[in-house]
């Protein structure tokens, strides 16, 4: 979903003026407005439940590694939605998501404003592009490298099993 | 011989000042003068910032009326830096080429207790045509507001031309949007 918006998101913007400029950019804030709905329902749940061990075998500064990544991670991906949330406020225009729910500005209508949100937003489309790398890569290096079950325990119903072991 | 002369020529002019319906200046600051139109089915309120009037209107005379109204294109405001650009391209207003958009009337009807109808001929990107402007008028005493709304399509005027001229992502119907604050010219 995320890869999904980096794409759109781009072709949008570099995309001549147009009516189809403007859909582009009608599915990237509808997409964009659902992943920060879903983000916080993640982060709630997350919160909420226990999250299983890392593996005995990493190392402390891999530990820490992990868990600020994700931390990160997790910041980008509300701050992500959230700044375009701005842009498009501070722009003034109106948006209906999925051309269907009128969704609420969340800011003025200010041109420096939405000045600010455009780099915040462009800059942590590298960040949040670069932690991504860093995810996908560590987890492939954990599954075949490290042979462990981080990347598997991804998988809905090994959580379960993993927590059975460790008890 | 002189004093009949002076007085012939006080005569007449007190004669034509009374033919002439009131001359009308628009009070900037508390008046509006726009047009909403829609963006993927919202709509969205755009203002001019600088329009010249000449207006002379009595309801009493509706003959001698007139209203004769340029907007300077450019001055188009609706709260948003870049649709207020886009709005000023080649495809929108082309402003460069036409940058002032005209209505004078052509004559004035009453409708009801206090509304009318003026018909005119608006002129928007080099294009002309006729339209029909209801508005309502409030007299009060040296002032007087007018308000009036006419829907207008925007295809009409090649306002939106290449794919914004069938793609209706920026709605086709556009609600001109009059809304006066006039005190009586000395």
């Amino acid at each position: 979903m995320i890869l999904g918006m980096f794409v759109l998101g781009w072709i949008a913007v570099n995309y001549p003026m147009s009516p189809a400029k403007i859909k582009l950019f009608v599915w990237h804030k509808s997409i964009g407005i659902t992943i920060l709905i879903l983000v916080v329902v993640r982060i709630a749940w997350r919160l909420t439940d226990r999250t299983p061990a890392l593996p005995n075998h990493m190392r402390n500064w891999e530990r820490r590694l992990a868990h600020a990544s994700h931390t990160l991670m997790y910041l980008a991906m509300v701050i992500m939605p959230l700044s375009g949330w701005v842009i498009n406020s501070a722009a003034n225009f109106p948006l209906k998501l999925y051309g269907l729910i009128r969704w609420p500005n969340i800011a003025p209508a200010d041109k420096a404003l939405q000045t600010q949100a455009e780099l915040v937003h462009v800059t942590l489309f590298w960040i949040l592009a670069a932690l991504l790398v860093l995810h996908i890569g560590a987890a492939l290096w954990h599954h075949f490298v490290q042979r462990d079950e981080i990347l598997t325990r991804m998988l809905p119903g090994t959580t379960r099993r993993l927590r059975k072991q460790g008890d | 011989m002189y004093l009949t002369r002076a007085a012939t020529v006080l005569i007449c002019s007190v004669l034509s000042a009374a033919a002439a319906a009131t001359e009308w200046i628009v009070d900037n600051d508390r008046s509006r003068l726009g047009f909403i139109a829609t963006y993927d089915g919202v709509g969205f309120d755009t203002r001019f910032e600088r329009f010249d009037t000449r207006i002379r209107f009595d309801p009493q005379q509706l003959e001698n009326g007139l209203f004769d109204v340029v907007v300077d294109i450019a001055s188009v405001n609706s709260d948003s830096a870049d649709r207020d650009a886009g709005m000023l391209d080649l495809e929108w207003f082309d402003a460069e080429k036409f940058p002032q958009a005209r209505f004078v009337s052509t004559g004035f009807r009453q409708t009801g207790a206090g509304a009318f109808e003026a018909s005119g001929r608006l002129t928007v990107k080099g294009i002309t045509r006729s339209i029909a402007l209801p508005f309502t008028w409030n007299d009060a005493g040296n002032g007087a507001r007018l308000k009036g709304k006419t829907l207008l399509q925007r295809t009409d005027f090649k306002i939106g031309t290449g794919e914004w001229a069938t793609d209706p992502i920026i709605g086709f119907e556009v609600a001109v949007v009059v809304d006066l604050h006039l005190n009586i010219k000395n």
